[in-house]
C-alpha cells in the first residue's frame, strides 16, 4: 500500500513576517501621503476658483452698495422711519365716537396714538335728568365692547345738572400706519 | 542568514516609515486639514455674499420695477435730498395751497420756515418745517394735512397736532388759523 504524501509548505519564519508587516506599514505611510497631496492640490484648485468667486461677488456687492436707491432702500428696511398719521381717518372716527355717545367734543390734541380732547354732556341718558349718565354709559359701552378707540380712565367731571365736562383720552385702536 | 538579513532591513524600515510619518505624512495631514478648513470657510462665505448679492438685486429690481411698489416710492421720495425749492413747492403749491385761475385756495399759508434738521443714524436726515395756515374750514385743514403725510413728493411727519375741532362737526363755517410743525425725512 502507497502512502500519499500531501505537499507541505514552507513555514515562513518569523523574521520574515517582520519584515513585511514593515513594509506594509511604510507602504501605507507613503500611499496615505501620496493621497493627502493629492487631495490637498486639489482642494487648493477649488480654493483658487472660490477665492476668485469670492472676490467676484464682493465686487458686484461693492458696485451695488455704492447706488444710492439701494442704500437709501437698505436704510428703510433696517430701519423703521417714525409713523404718520392717518390724520382725516382718525378725525372722522373721531366726530363718529362723539355721535355714537351721544356727547360733544371739543378740541382736538393728537400726540403719539393719544388724542386729547374735552368731553361735553349735556343730554341725560335714561330716566335720570342729570348728563352724567350718559358720560357713564359712554365709559361703560368703552369698558364692555370693542370701540374704535380705546377711552382712558375718567376719574373726574365737573359741571352741573345740565351741563357736565371732562377731559378725556383716547388711545388710537390700530390706526397708526407706518 | 536569512534572519540576519532580517534584522539589519527590519529596522530600517521602520525608522524610514517613522521618519517619513514625521515629516512627510504629518505636514500633509496638517497641510489637509488646514486647506480643508479653508475651503470650508471660504465656502461659507462665499454662499454668505451671494445671498447678500441675491438681496440687492431683488432690492433693485423692486426699486426699477415699472409698478410703484411702496419702497420704490419711499426711494424716489427720500432721494430728492434737501431742496427748499421742492420742499416749499410740495407744500405751498400743492392742489390745496395754489391759485386756480380766479379760485382762491382751500388753504391759505401765511408763514413758512424749514430747518434742514440734522442726520439721524440710520444715515437718513430729519428737517422741520413750522407753518402757520388759515383756512375757511377745519376738514380742509385735516385734507391738507392728510394729503402732506400720504400723498405728496416728500415723506412728511405730523407726530404731535392740535385742532379746534368739535365733534359732530360744526355745520358753520368757521375761519381758522393754525401754526403746524412738520417733520421731513430726506437722504442725502
Amino acid at each position: 500500500m502507497q502512502e500519499t504524501s500531501t505537499p507541505t509548505v514552507a513555514p515562513i519564519s518569523s523574521g520574515r513576517w517582520v519584515l513585511y508587516i514593515s513594509i506594509l506599514f511604510l507602504g501605507i505611510i507613503v500611499v496615505w501621503s501620496a493621497i493627502l497631496f493629492v487631495l490637498t492640490f486639489f482642494m487648493d484648485r477649488s480654493i483658487t476658483h472660490l477665492e476668485s468667486e469670492v472676490a467676484r461677488v464682493n465686487h458686484e456687492i461693492e458696485v451695488a452698495s455704492q447706488n444710492k436707491d439701494i442704500v437709501t432702500a437698505k436704510i428703510i428696511q433696517e430701519n423703521s422711519l417714525r409713523p404718520t398719521i392717518d390724520l382725516k381717518n382718525i378725525v372722522t372716527n373721531f366726530r363718529l365716537a362723539a355721535i355714537d355717545a351721544n356727547v360733544r367734543f371739543d378740541g382736538f390734541s393728537i400726540s403719539k396714538d393719544t388724542i386729547s380732547t374735552m368731553l361735553i354732556s349735556t343730554e341725560p341718558s335714561g330716566e335720570h335728568p342729570d348728563p352724567v349718565s350718559t358720560i357713564i354709559a359712554m365709559m361703560n359701552k368703552y369698558s364692555s365692547t370693542e370701540q374704535k378707540f380705546r377711552l382712558w380712565k375718567i376719574t373726574s367731571i365737573s359741571g352741573d345738572s345740565t351741563e357736565r365736562k371732562t377731559s378725556i383720552e383716547l388711545k388710537l385702536v390700530q390706526t397708526l400706519n407706518k | 542568514m536569512s534572519n540576519q538579513i532580517n534584522r539589519i532591513y527590519v529596522p530600517v524600515i521602520l525608522a524610514l516609515g517613522l521618519i517619513w510619518a514625521i515629516f512627510v505624512l504629518r505636514p500633509a495631514y496638517t497641510s489637509y486639514i488646514d486647506t480643508d478648513t479653508k475651503k470650508v470657510d471660504l465656502t461659507t462665505k462665499q454662499n454668505d455674499m451671494q445671498k447678500n448679492l441675491d438681496a440687492l438685486i431683488s432690492l433693485q429690481t423692486s426699486i426699477n420695477s415699472s409698478g410703484s411698489s411702496e419702497i420704490a416710492e419711499k426711494v424716489r421720495k427720500l432721494n430728492q435730498g434737501w431742496d427748499e425749492a421742492k420742499i416749499m413747492t410740495a407744500i405751498m403749491l400743492s392742489d390745496y395751497t395754489k391759485w386756480n385761475d380766479i379760485v382762491p385756495p382751500s388753504i391759505s399759508i401765511s408763514t413758512i420756515s424749514i430747518d434742514k434738521g440734522k442726520k439721524l443714524p440710520s444715515g437718513l436726515s430729519f428737517g422741520s418745517i413750522t407753518l402757520t395756515l388759515s383756512s375757511d374750514s377745519i376738514d380742509n385743514v385735516v385734507d391738507f394735512l392728510t394729503y402732506l403725510t400720504s400723498s405728496s413728493s416728500y415723506i412728511f411727519t405730523l407726530d404731535t397736532i392740535q385742532l379746534p375741532i368739535t365733534a359732530p362737526a360744526q355745520k358753520e363755517t368757521q375761519w381758522v388759523t393754525l401754526p403746524i410743525e412738520l417733520g421731513v425725512y430726506y437722504y442725502e
